[in-house]
């Protein structure tokens, strides 16, 4: 059965190039363009496998919606991968301590991007 | 008096004129920035059905009523998807340097907005004394400041790939 893999960015360029590198890949998709529509399809029983993120977005950004996940008891331990333009090391700090499993600056290429999620999935 | 009124509104139609163009050329590359997306958008469509038809061809080569001389290409018709896949998979993700650029024109749009607004109420207070003169370039240098902070916290939009492991690193894992 194919792993589904969120991933939650308020451009439609990244959220289709990610979500067609990852169908291309086997791996089933859904996604959201702000934090807040994430958070509200997880609380509504999505079950990813894996969630991809942006800092940077309306609404709820990256960095609040893996806080907000984490309190979530069904997604305490779900790998959430951060995936932005922001290098700033603070930022990388903050979204390591509420909850994020790695971080990866965009733009990102298929092979590194599958390469890194068979990391955090392993066996996928 | 009159004189005065004569320069001060010659000062602010020069400054409003910049403005202007100011505006008119981030205008211009908004619109290549869109329309470069909504290429990159076609481009993706069609590598999506590229893919998709590869993998319904390599789907029909492993059926087990496939002839033996179809089955003999199956391997290296696999092998060809794989690269293909592979090659799409980096083209799309090349793609995503255009929302960086968008990113960055969005910054500088930011910039000079506010950037502006600094020179239009200094154009209005030209007839008074005080229009605020020694304040501008310190209000300028604080706007330029903030604009190189947030631009200085984003990664190189470089296909460069040296200039990206100099930068920052790549990924990490926590």
């Amino acid at each position: 059965m194919a792993l589904t893999i969120l991933v939650v960015d308020d451009s439609a360029l990244i959220v289709r190039s990610v979500t067609t590198i990852l169908s291309m890949n086997g791996y089933k998709t859904e996604s959201a363009d702000d934090g807040e529509t994430a958070l509200a399809m997880l609380k509504a029983g999505l079950k990813p496998n894996l969630m991809i993120t942006d800092i940077n977005m309306p609404i709820m950004n990256g960095v609040e919606l893996i806080k907000q996940t984490r309190m979530l008891p069904a997604f305490r331990f779900m790998p959430i991968l951060v995936m932005t333009t922001e290098s700033q090391q603070t930022l990388r700090d903050e979204a390591k301590s509420l909850g994020a499993t790695g971080w990866v600056v965009k733009p990102v290429g298929g092979e590194l991007l599958i390469t890194i999620i068979k990391k955090l999935l392993p066996g996928a | 008096m009159s004189m005065e009124i004569n320069v001060s509104e010659y000062a602010a139609l020069l400054i409003g004129s910049h403005l202007q163009l100011d505006a008119a050329i981030v205008r211009q590359l908004k619109e290549v920035v869109s329309d470069t997306e909504h290429a990159a958008m076609l481009l993706m469509n069609e590598c999506q059905k590229l893919s998709d038809a590869a993998n319904i061809f390599e789907l029909m080569l492993s059926q087990p009523d496939s002839s033996q001389e179809m089955k003999a290409y199956r391997n290296e018709i696999f092998k060809h998807n794989h690269q293909l896949a592979a090659g799409i998979g980096e083209i799309i993700g090349h793609i995503q340097f255009q929302d960086g650029v968008r990113q960055r024109i969005e910054r500088i749009e930011t910039a000079i907005a506010k950037r502006n607004v600094l020179f239009l109420v200094f154009a209005q207070n030209l007839v008074d004394s005080d229009p605020g003169l020694l304040e501008l370039p310190l209000q300028m240098r604080e706007i330029l400041d903030e604009y190189l902070a947030i631009e200085q916290r984003h990664a190189a939009v470089s296909n460069d790939q040296e200039q990206i492991a100099a930068g920052t690193t790549k990924f990490e894992f926590f």
